[in-house]
């Protein structure tokens, strides 16, 4: 049971030494915490210093590796710029392998019948590239024969001159599909 | 919280107040230092008692007043559940008091104590008694710093012991208070006057009987507490041992309960 506290007299007086000591032990409670709490914020300052340090350092390190990757997409970059370059050159080679003029060459050959003659050929080296050419013909027949053929190879005349013995003319061409 | 800041200096003497005698005593490092007997009523409406004597032999120092239960009236008011609210409980317990109590309560001193989540102890004494007790000291230049009563002066003793008893009977010259306690609360206390030993016996057998239908415990020990320098409880405490009612009153044996935080 808590202790009842019955006192009916009008005048009462305060137990001066149990307030002292109360107020005593209520200051150093009062210390107490307060020691206790400064001792915990300092400690959670403490903490907090060394995570901020933490941090910090982390940080410091995710910048290094940032560097390091800008570092590494710049050599990445030029070595795909270098190898880009290289990739250029040999599908270069490969188209100028493709297009040869040795395929031209066999083309002109297998459309020129047997009476006739080139007489000058100019061939530029590269993919479609046209093909200038000065033809001599004994009869003016297979020169249009010739020109039937060539007539889907954007066939250009430049001129044509007839002489005693033969027709000369003188025609270009594109072969835009050396496959076919 | 009052009471923890500031607490109450106690009486360097007390005086002891019972129907037919007066006692003194000067506690000092919490023993009684000296007790003296003084018979008489302090006061009476002729005349004023034996309160001359006393006064002679008070000094002149703070000085404390144990009244018996004689004066009081006590009541125990249970509600379904107590407000926190110290106005509206002290609302509820003077409604509740108006409703069974016949006098004007405006002439008395009211106070009343929470006990639990749902029981109020409330306590009434007549405030022209007080004034005259005030007075009295007044007059003498006594500074009276302490009025007590001795029922609840040995309820706070109790409170301390580690097995307080079921009851217990305060004897003194003509009156005798029973307190009933059920797990260290006071549950019911009823008061009355003293006829022969074997009618004390009885009338303390019946109440242990009311108590045990109307209150859920069982009160089977108790302890004895007499005011008087002579008296033989032997007699009583054989005829309640034939009720299985066990007195135990060696805690308290040769100490003074109802005198304030002393011994």
């Amino acid at each position: 049971m808590r202790k009842i506290n019955y006192n009916l007299a009008g005048t009462r007086k305060i137990d001066v030494r149990t307030f002292a000591l109360t107020l005593t032990v209520l200051f150093l409670a009062l210390v107490l915490m307060n020691a206790v709490t400064i001792f915990s914020l300092t400690r959670l300052n403490r903490q907090n210093h060394d995570e901020k340090k933490e941090t910090r350092f982390i940080a410091q390190k995710m910048e290094g590796l940032q560097q390091k990757i800008l570092q590494r997409q710049k050599e990445i970059d030029a070595r795909k710029k270098k190898w880009n370059q290289e990739l250029t050159f040999a599908n270069s080679l490969i188209g100028r392998k493709y297009f040869s003029f040795i395929f031209r060459l066999n083309f002109l050959e297998k459309v020129c019948g047997g009476g006739m003659r080139v007489r000058q050929l100019n061939i530029v080296n590269e993919p479609a590239g046209r093909m200038t050419m000065t033809i001599n013909a004994l009869a003016q027949n297979e020169l249009l024969g010739l020109y039937k053929k060539l007539l889907p190879y954007e066939l250009v005349i430049a001129n044509e001159n007839q002489s005693a013995e033969n027709y000369q003319a003188h025609l270009s061409i594109k072969i835009k599909d050396e496959k076919n | 919280m009052n009471k923890l800041l500031f607490p109450e200096r106690l009486p360097r003497q007390i005086i002891y107040v019972g129907d037919r005698h007066c006692e003194i005593f000067i506690p000092a490092q919490k023993k009684i230092m000296q007790r003296s007997r003084i018979s008489g009523s302090m006061w009476n409406e002729s005349d004023a008692g034996c309160w001359p004597e006393i006064a002679d032999r008070l000094q002149t120092v703070d000085t404390g007043i144990i009244l018996n239960s004689d004066p009081f009236i006590y009541n125990f008011f249970e509600f379904d559940k107590l407000p926190w609210s110290g106005k509206i409980l002290r609302e509820l317990v003077v409604w509740k008091l108006q409703k069974i109590f016949p006098e004007n309560i405006a002439a008395y001193d009211h106070q009343f104590f929470r006990l639990n989540k749902k029981r109020v102890f409330s306590i009434l004494i007549k405030k022209t008694l007080l004034e005259q007790i005030e007075s009295l000291f007044r007059e003498k230049h006594i500074p009276l710093i302490y009025i007590g009563n001795s029922t609840l002066e040995i309820l706070n003793r109790l409170a301390r012991i580690t097995r307080p008893p079921d009851f217990f009977v305060e004897l003194d010259d003509s009156s005798c208070s029973l307190v009933f306690q059920n797990k260290g609360l006071p549950i019911y206390i009823r008061k009355f006057r003293i006829g022969s030993r074997l009618d004390m016996a009885a009338e303390i057998s019946k109440t242990v009987q009311f108590v045990k239908n109307s209150y859920d415990c069982d009160p089977r020990n108790y302890f004895f507490i007499d005011h008087q320098e002579e008296f033989s409880a032997a007699g009583i405490e054989a005829e309640l041992a034939r009720e299985n009612l066990t007195c135990r009153d060696s805690a308290l044996a040769g100490k003074t309960p109802y005198i304030p935080d002393r011994q």
